[in-house]
C-alpha cells in the first residue's frame, strides 16, 4: 500500500488522544488530533483528513453526536461525506444502533461508518480505517 | 334510600352519596323488566276477558272490565316515559327515582288487579291469589317496609271488595269460572275466612321473601366489600412493585454511570500500557515487558468486568421487554458468534460443532440481545472446556419454541451450586479454580435476556463431565399475532 491515510482523532481524554496518535503513527498513518468539538472542526477544515475517529462522550455530554450531526450538514460536500469511526466506551451492543453502511437520512441509525470500543486495539482500528476508506 | 340502614348493616361498608346501593342497582335493572312484563300482562288480561266473554254466557260488566284492563298500558306508558326522562335528564336521581317508580307501579298493579277481581266475581274469583305474586315481587325489589306497605294495600283492597260486596256497598258480579257458588259473597263465615287466608298468605309471603332477600343482599354487600378490599390490596401491591421496579432502575442507572466512569480511565491505562509494550517509547528489558504484560492482563480483567456490568445495567435499566424486537435470523447470528469465537477455541484445540435442524424456526426478539446471549453461552462453554474438547451447539424446533443447546465436555458444575449460577457475580468454586478469567455476570446477562424474551433456560451438568445449557426462545410465527 502506498501513501497511508490522514486520520483526525477527536477525544477529550489526552491519554487516549496521545496513545491513539502514537499507535496509528507507528502503523504509518498521518494523525491530526483535537481535544474537543471546536478544535475538531478547525482541524477538519484546515487539515482535510481522509477519515475521522470520533469520541462520543466529552465533558459536556454526548457532544460527539452533535459534532457528527453538524458534519453531515457541513457546507463543503467533500467534508460532509467524510467517513467517521466512532470511538467510545459506550458499548455498541447495549446502547445505540450504528449504521455500518452509508449515512442514513432517516436518522434512525447514527450516520457513522464504523464503531470501535475503547480501549483501542490499534490493529482493529487500522483495519476499520482501511475498510471505510476502501468503501468510500 | 329508605332501606339503607338494613342493607348496609353488618358489612361496615358505607355508600358515598352519589354511589348506588346494591338494591338500587338491581332495581334500576328491574324497572325496565317490570315495564316489559306489564305489556305482556295487558295482552294476557285483555285476551282472557275476550275469551271468557266468547266461551261463557254470563252477565259480567264487559265494558268496565275492558276499560279497567286498558288502564294498564296507560299507566305503563306514563311510567316508561318518566323512567326514560329521569335516565336522560337526571342520571344522578336514577337511584331514588327507581324506588319511587317501582312503588307506584306495584301500587297501580294492585289497584287494577283489585278492580278486575271485583268486576269478575269478587271472592269467587280465584285470580285473587295473583295478589301474592305482586307482594312477592315487591318483597324482592323494595325495602322491607315498602313491601309490608304494599301487602297492606293488597289486603285492604281485598277486604274492601269482600266487605263491600257482603254489605251491598259494591255490586256483586257472578263469576263464570272459579268457585261456582253465587252466594259465597253473602256468607259471613266464608267472607271472613277468605279475607283471613288472603291476609295471612300475603303477610307470610312478604315476611319470607323479604327475610331471604335481605340476607342475600347482606351477603352480596359483604362480597362486594371484600372484593373492594381485595382490589385495594392488589392496587397497593402494584404500587409497591412499581416503586421497587423504579428503585431497581435507579440502581441500574447509577451502576451504569459508575461503570462508565470506570471504563474510561481503564481504557486509557490499557492504551498507555500498549504504547509502552509495543516499544513506541523505545526498547525495554524483558522483565519490564513481562510486568507490563501482567498489568495489561489485570486491566483487561477489570475491563471485562466493567463491560459485563454495563451490559447487565443497561438490560435492567431499560427493561429488555421494551427493546426493539423483530424476526431474527437466528442462524446468521449464531454463525457470526461462532466465527468470532473460533480463534479462541482453536488456540486450545477445542472443536466447535454446530447442528442446525432444518425445521429450526426464526426467533422474535432483539438481535443484539440474542447475540449477547449466544456470546456468553459459547464463550463459557469454551472457557470451561478441557483442551482438545468439543463444544456442540444444537438448534432445533420444540413446539412453538426454538431450542438451543450449548453442550461442552468441560469441568461441569457441582449439583449443589447449580441453583446459584444465574446469580450476579456468582462463580462456582471449580470455575474459579479452573480459570481466574470470568466476572460471574455472564449467566446473569443470559438469564435476564431469556426472561425478557419470555423464554426458559435449563442447565444439565455433571461435575467433571460437562455442562449443557438448553434455551427455549419463542418462535417468530408463534408471536406473530402478539
Amino acid at each position: 500500500m502506498g501513501q497511508k491515510a490522514k486520520v483526525l482523532v477527536i477525544d477529550d481524554d489526552p491519554d487516549i488522544l496521545d496513545t491513539t496518535r502514537l499507535l496509528l503513527e507507528s502503523r504509518g498513518y498521518e494523525v491530526l488530533t483535537a481535544s474537543g468539538p471546536e478544535e475538531g472542526t478547525k482541524q477538519l477544515e484546515e487539515g482535510r483528513p481522509d477519515v475521522v475517529v470520533l469520541d462520543i462522550m466529552m465533558p459536556h455530554g454526548t457532544e460527539g453526536f452533535n459534532w457528527l450531526s453538524r458534519l453531515r450538514h457541513h457546507k463543503d460536500p467533500a467534508l460532509r461525506s467524510i467517513p467517521v469511526i466512532i470511538l467510545s466506551s459506550i458499548h455498541e451492543k447495549t446502547t445505540f444502533r450504528f449504521h455500518e453502511g452509508e449515512a442514513d437520512e432517516t436518522g434512525e441509525y447514527l450516520p457513522a461508518q464504523g464503531f470501535i470500543d475503547k480501549p483501542i486495539d490499534p490493529d482493529l482500528l487500522a483495519a476499520k480505517i482501511e475498510a471505510v476508506l476502501n468503501r468510500s | 334510600m329508605r332501606d339503607g340502614q338494613e342493607h348496609g348493616a353488618g358489612s361496615g361498608a358505607t355508600q358515598p352519596r352519589n354511589e348506588l346501593t346494591l338494591s338500587e342497582m338491581e332495581l334500576i335493572e328491574r324497572i325496565g323488566w317490570l315495564i316489559s312484563l306489564r305489556w305482556i300482562a295487558f295482552v294476557g288480561v285483555l285476551s282472557t276477558i275476550l275469551i271468557v266473554r266468547e266461551l261463557f254466557t254470563c252477565d259480567l260488566p264487559w265494558l268496565k272490565l275492558i276499560i279497567t284492563a286498558c288502564t294498564i298500558p296507560l299507566y305503563n306508558a306514563i311510567c316508561l316515559y318518566l323512567w326514560q326522562r329521569v335516565q336522560r335528564l337526571h342520571p344522578e336521581r336514577v337511584g331514588r327515582s327507581s324506588t319511587v317508580l317501582a312503588n307506584v307501579q306495584i301500587s297501580c298493579d294492585l289497584v287494577v288487579l283489585g278492580a278486575l277481581i271485583h268486576l269478575s266475581g269478587g271472592l269467587e274469583n280465584l285470580f285473587g291469589f295473583y295478589f301474592v305474586f305482586h307482594t312477592v315481587i315487591a318483597s324482592i325489589l323494595l325495602s322491607k317496609r315498602a313491601a309490608f306497605a304494599q301487602a297492606t294495600l293488597a289486603v285492604g283492597i281485598f277486604w274492601i271488595i269482600a266487605i263491600g260486596e257482603y254489605r251491598g256497598w259494591l255490586p256483586h258480579y257472578v263469576s263464570p269460572v272459579g268457585i261456582r257458588n253465587p252466594n259465597l259473597y253473602k256468607d259471613p263465615v266464608q267472607v271472613f275466612a277468605s279475607c283471613w287466608v288472603m291476609t295471612t298468605s300475603l303477610y307470610i309471603a312478604v315476611y319470607f321473601a323479604t327475610s331471604i332477600t335481605s340476607r342475600l343482599r347482606k351477603r352480596e354487600q359483604e362480597v362486594m366489600f371484600l372484593s373492594k378490599q381485595l382490589q385495594q390490596t392488589a392496587d397497593n401491591l402494584q404500587a409497591a412493585y412499581n416503586k421497587l421496579a423504579e428503585t431497581e432502575r435507579i440502581k441500574s442507572r447509577y451502576l451504569r454511570k459508575v461503570a462508565h466512569e470506570l471504563r474510561s480511565p481503564l481504557a486509557a491505562i490499557e492504551s498507555l500500557l500498549r504504547v509502552v509494550a509495543e516499544g513506541l517509547h523505545g526498547e525495554l528489558p524483558e522483565a519490564v515487558l513481562n510486568t507490563i504484560s501482567r498489568a495489561r492482563a489485570r486491566t483487561n480483567e477489570l475491563l471485562a468486568l466493567v463491560r459485563d456490568l454495563l451490559a447487565l445495567a443497561a438490560l435492567k435499566e431499560a427493561p429488555a421487554e421494551s427493546a426493539a424486537r423483530c424476526t431474527c435470523d437466528f442462524n446468521a447470528i449464531l454463525d457470526e458468534v461462532v466465527t468470532l469465537h473460533d480463534p479462541q477455541a482453536k488456540s486450545r484445540n477445542i472443536k466447535i460443532v454446530t447442528q442446525v435442524s432444518s425445521d429450526a424456526p426464526c426467533v422474535y426478539g432483539n438481535p443484539e440481545q440474542i447475540e449477547e446471549l449466544l456470546t456468553n453461552l459459547i464463550s463459557n462453554a469454551i472457557k470451561y472446556s478441557y483442551d482438545g474438547g468439543t463444544v456442540e451447539i444444537r438448534v432445533s424446533r420444540s413446539g412453538d419454541y426454538l431450542k438451543i443447546e450449548v453442550a461442552d465436555q468441560g469441568i461441569g458444575i457441582d449439583e449443589s451450586e447449580q441453583a446459584r449460577i444465574f446469580e450476579d457475580f456468582y462463580r462456582s468454586k471449580d470455575a474459579r479454580e479452573f480459570t481466574p478469567e470470568g466476572t460471574g455476570l455472564g449467566l446473569s446477562i443470559v438469564k435476564t435476556i431469556v426472561d425478557a424474551h419470555g423464554g426458559t433456560i435449563l442447565v444439565d451438568s455433571k461435575k467433571g463431565c460437562g455442562t449443557t445449557f438448553t434455551v427455549f426462545l419463542p418462535a417468530a410465527e408463534a408471536t406473530d399475532n402478539a
